[in-house]
């Protein structure tokens, strides 16, 4: 019902990387109350107030002793489109070195130190980031997050 | 290069036999290794699938030849039988179905990709199944109406099962199970693209991140005394993934893992509602969230080498293999390759012997809420609600690594300790409209979300070196450990945020026919990250947000609406580098319906951001155009229509680090200025902008038509086709997901053969076709068959 007035939702949904909308396993209201919340775009929250992500990725939620700051302050879809995407994994960008770099420049404008760069040759093994930084999402025991 | 080197993240047979979740997954890989190639061919019954094929085209250019210039969408629409006329039984009303069938696939080109994308295997299946009660005198004994639909048994990758039911005035019931086998081995995704220069030159063929995972969700909500002053609610969910996926480990070089998941929450809700006044109802819940995290990392030996001794024993070289960067180290001197006739040539090389880490997470959430919901007054409508949550995780390190890691002269190191963080988050939500006349309403909304999340790690790392450094892999470990007292990881910090954002709308309907609202949203961002405790070291925030809200909305007449909304946001600061200093947001959306048989509609998304900072200059836009259309003239014939142009870019600045081999030149490297960061970051000396691009097409189309009385097909195609751009950074990266088409041509045929019985045939193509070069990994090229036939009892 919902796609008869959001085409581009539709879309979305139709694109090879997505949520399972079409196959009947997740449905809109799972993520959104049409009936209207206190967020933006009508999206449910967790009681907690974590993000609605957090109920099927449930080993995303944490808490955890080294929180990867923008999943917490700007929330999953700083990285990722949540309907759907060309890209694998649902990420806005790729290669993924791509995405990290964006952010991961060092920027005098930034109130809080910002994230300074990999001193990493792109041209070499290291244009993999998340090959070593594994556990991305947030890590108990690396504040790189490798583990 | 000998075969048993290649890289393709198999696990070996006796791995295979250690862990039972490698059946159905080494089953695949044989399947693809059988070949001694990447590309395999599920073959199923070809001769079969071809006859079942030229019935169900003949069938259609039979019955309407012109059906075949059409096109279908992506998930076929299944052909609806009459309704049925039901039983009475019991004094219930009962209609119910089931469709079971057989499905068969023929894949060429890259299982894994597919298994990515569709997943869809030859089996026999429960397709559907649906059975409706309904009390006809709404007294029936257990329950006046059930609902209980499930699909996709026997095999699917999703399958679900849902259940409604209701006694009047007594209770409501809903509970759903859903489980998703998810398979994903997108090869490029953390791939370290091995270089051919390599020598030995072994290239990673699949994914160093593949999952192979299901998770399995039940969902039971059951609502008491749903009509009365006092109601009552209980909730229960499961939620547990389990399966194999592959990571890495960086210590020296990159280890492949075997991470084999196994992550469970339970979760627990109990609630009451007063209705203390009419149309007035407070609430109070209780929820126990509690998360049991079990998954464990194992070392995936691949590359493996022997090493010069007697008995000779092996090292797992890991991921990367570009001994040119020495990665996981040179080829030595007088040496024509790192790996000689399967013995390793440098013993000086990182590499590993073993490597294990268990994670045992307890995380406990409990959450308390009290709620409200009025409209005692006719004029104010409230609703709002405040949450309190306090969360404790905790898990302890144990971690052991054996081989060399060459630039501490490790031979093996323990890792032990404790890591706790809590979570205690405070949520007040409120909503009121205010009714000022019969068509003037003034709406707010509030909410505020403040957390704090304290964190302490207590770790130690025990490093065993060898008695004379540089150590080599034949180098005995010491029994005591380097420095003696381990080196200890104490963390003490605190991650605390509040955030405040208020909405003010005032909303006036101008007649039936046209409105509109303005509004203004004020968010407030305190975020304050104390990086240690024990320093004082902090990261302090303070960012304001201030939105302009636009929303018009007309129907000029009762066949065509409009619907237009617009928000203009500043941000003074921003957190991270790519959020925008400025966002604006339009929406607009069009239906008409100029016949009882025809919908057309259209929409326009566009979002703009920028930062016009000189270091950061980033701009970016998300545009979205949408066409559809749905006609059925007759009663015999339909069609839906849908084009979707979906445009995607963002440029800024970056610093990066980027030293191409000898002889090769990357225009984006060459062409980035040198130095520019060098005052900020010296070791990422090379400025450019950083223009990636993604624009997406998509179509489909689809015709219905019902041939015979008895008869009903669909015929269809949708495309997806990408056309992007990225720097390239590195003369091995293809565009892969960025440049590609996606095509799934569809046809369904259904038969009424007999009274309550149908006869159903499905036939999906799915062809992906990327337009870059491959990439030092496997080709993801496929396509594939699946064709179901299935019978459906319906009464």
């Amino acid at each position: 019902m919902c796609y008869g007035c959001h085409t581009s939702t539709k879309a979305d949904f139709a694109k090879p990387y997505h949520h399972r909308v079409n196959e009947g396993l997740v449905q809109c209201n799972d993520c959104h109350n049409p009936h209207g919340t206190g967020t933006v775009r009508q999206l449910r929250a967790m009681p907690s107030g974590d993000a609605i992500c957090y109920k099927c990725h449930v080993d995303k939620q944490g808490p955890f002793v080294y929180e990867h700051v923008p999943v917490k302050t700007e929330g999953c879809n700083s990285c990722h489109s949540p309907h759907g995407s060309t890209n694998p994994r649902l990420l806005h960008v790729t290669p993924v070195n791509m995405l990290c770099l964006q952010c991961h420049t060092f920027s005098t404008q930034l109130t809080a130190s910002g994230p300074s760069g990999p001193a990493h040759n792109q041209s070499a093994k290291y244009q993999a980031c998340t090959m070593c930084h594994a556990q991305i999402h947030g890590s108990n025991f690396s504040a790189v997050f490798f583990k | 290069m000998e075969p048993s080197t290649i890289l393709a993240l198999g696990l070996r047979s006796s791995l295979l036999e250690r862990w039972s979740w490698r059946q159905n997954f080494s089953a695949r890989r044989r399947g693809s290794q059988a070949k001694g190639s990447w590309a395999v061919s599920c073959r199923p019954d070809k001769r079969r699938m071809a006859t079942a094929l030229a019935v169900l085209l003949c069938a259609m250019i039979a019955s309407s030849p012109e059906a075949l210039l059409a096109q279908a969408p992506t998930t076929p629409i299944p052909a609806q039988p009459a309704e049925p006329d039901g039983v009475m039984a019991g004094g219930y009303q009962i209609h119910s179905s089931i469709e079971f069938g057989y499905r068969s696939n023929d894949v060429i080109g890259s299982d894994d990709m597919y298994n990515t994308l569709v997943n869809l295997r030859t089996g026999p299946r429960i397709l559907d199944q649906t059975l409706t009660m309904r009390s006809v005198d709404h007294q029936g004994l257990l329950f006046d109406n059930l609902y209980l639909n499930s699909v996709g048994w026997g095999g699917d990758p999703n399958n679900y099962m849902r259940l409604r039911a209701d006694r009047n005035k007594w209770y409501n019931l809903q509970g759903s199970f859903r489980r998703d086998q998810s398979f994903f081995n997108y090869d490029l995704l953390a791939n370290p693209l091995n270089p051919s220069t390599s020598t030995p030159s072994i290239p990673v063929l699949s994914s160093p991140h593949l999952f192979d995972t299901t998770r399995r969700m039940t969902d039971v909500d059951l609502t008491l005394l749903p009509q009365s002053v006092v109601s009552f609610r209980l909730g229960y969910s499961h939620n547990n993934m389990t399966g194999p996926s592959y990571s890495s480990i960086h210590d020296g070089t990159d280890a492949s893992l075997l991470q084999n998941w196994n992550t469970t929450m339970n979760s627990y809700r109990m609630g009451v509602d007063f209705r203390i006044a009419p149309r007035t109802v407070v609430s109070y819940d209780q929820f126990l969230d509690y998360y049991k995290g079990d998954t464990d990392y194992q070392l995936n030996a691949i590359n493996e080498a022997l090493l010069p001794t007697t008995p000779a024993s092996s090292v797992s070289l890991g991921l990367p293999m570009d001994t040119v960067n020495k990665a996981p180290c040179a080829v030595p001197t007088g040496q024509s390759s790192l790996i000689v006739s399967g013995t390793l040539t440098n013993v000086t090389c990182n590499a590993y012997s073993s490597y294990r880490r268990n994670q045992r997470i307890r995380t406990s959430i409990p959450t308390e809420r009290i709620s409200l919901r009025s409209n005692y007054f006719k004029m104010l409508e409230l609703l709002g609600s405040f949450s309190y949550s306090s969360a404790t995780s905790s898990t302890p390190l144990d971690e052991s690594f054996g081989g060399l890691i060459t630039r501490t002269n490790t031979l093996a190191f323990t890792g032990t300790g404790t890591a706790a963080a809590n979570r205690i988050s405070d949520v007040v939500d409120f909503e009121a409209t205010l009714h000022l006349t019969q068509h003037l309403r003034l709406i707010d909304k509030f909410y505020f979300w403040a957390y704090r999340i304290p964190q302490n790690g207590n770790f130690n790392e025990f490093d065993y070196s060898c008695a004379a450094p540089p150590c080599t892999l034949l180098s005995t470990a010491l029994t005591t450990p380097t420095p003696p007292e381990g080196t200890p990881t104490v963390t003490l910090s605190s991650f605390n945020q509040t955030w405040t954002r208020n909405q003010t709308e005032l909303a006036w309907d101008f007649s039936k026919k046209a409105g509109a609202r303005i509004g203004y949203r004020y968010g407030d961002r305190n975020f304050n990250n104390f990086i240690d405790l024990l320093t004082g070291d902090r990261d302090h925030f303070v960012g304001l947000e201030k939105t302009a809200l636009l929303g018009l909305w007309a129907r000029p007449t009762h066949t065509l609406r409009l619907n237009f909304d617009w928000e203009r946001t500043n941000f003074n600061a921003v957190f991270i580098r790519m959020s925008p200093r400025k966002e604006s947001r339009y929406r607009f959306q069009a239906s008409y319906k100029p016949r009882s048989w025809a919908t057309l509609a259209g929409s326009i998304n566009i979002l703009q951001r920028s930062n016009a900072d000189a270091e950061t200059r980033f701009v970016g836009h998300n545009q979205n155009y949408g066409l559809t259309a749905s006609l059925a003239p007759r009663e015999r014939f339909g069609m839906d229509l849908a084009y979707n142009f979906n445009s995607v870019i963002q440029n800024a600045l970056i610093c990066f680090n980027d030293t191409p081999p000898t002889g090769v030149i990357l225009p984006f490297v060459a062409n980035a200025i040198n130095n520019d960061c060098a005052g900020n970051d010296t070791s990422n000396n090379l400025m450019a902008n950083s223009y990636y691009s993604n624009h997406t097409n998509f179509g489909m189309a689809t015709v219905r038509f019902k041939p015979a009385k008895r008869v009903m097909a669909n015929v269809g195609y949708s495309i997806t086709s990408v056309e992007g751009n990225v720097p390239q950074f590195n003369i091995l990266q293809p565009l892969g997901s960025l440049q590609y088409k996606y095509q799934q041509p569809v046809a369904n045929l259904s038969v009424d053969i007999a009274r309550r019985w149908a006869f159903n045939m499905g036939w999906n193509y799915y062809q992906y076709a990327e337009g870059s070069f491959v990439g030092p990994t496997a080709p993801r090229y496929f396509h594939a068959n699946s064709l179901t036939e299935s019978l459906r009892y319906s009464f």
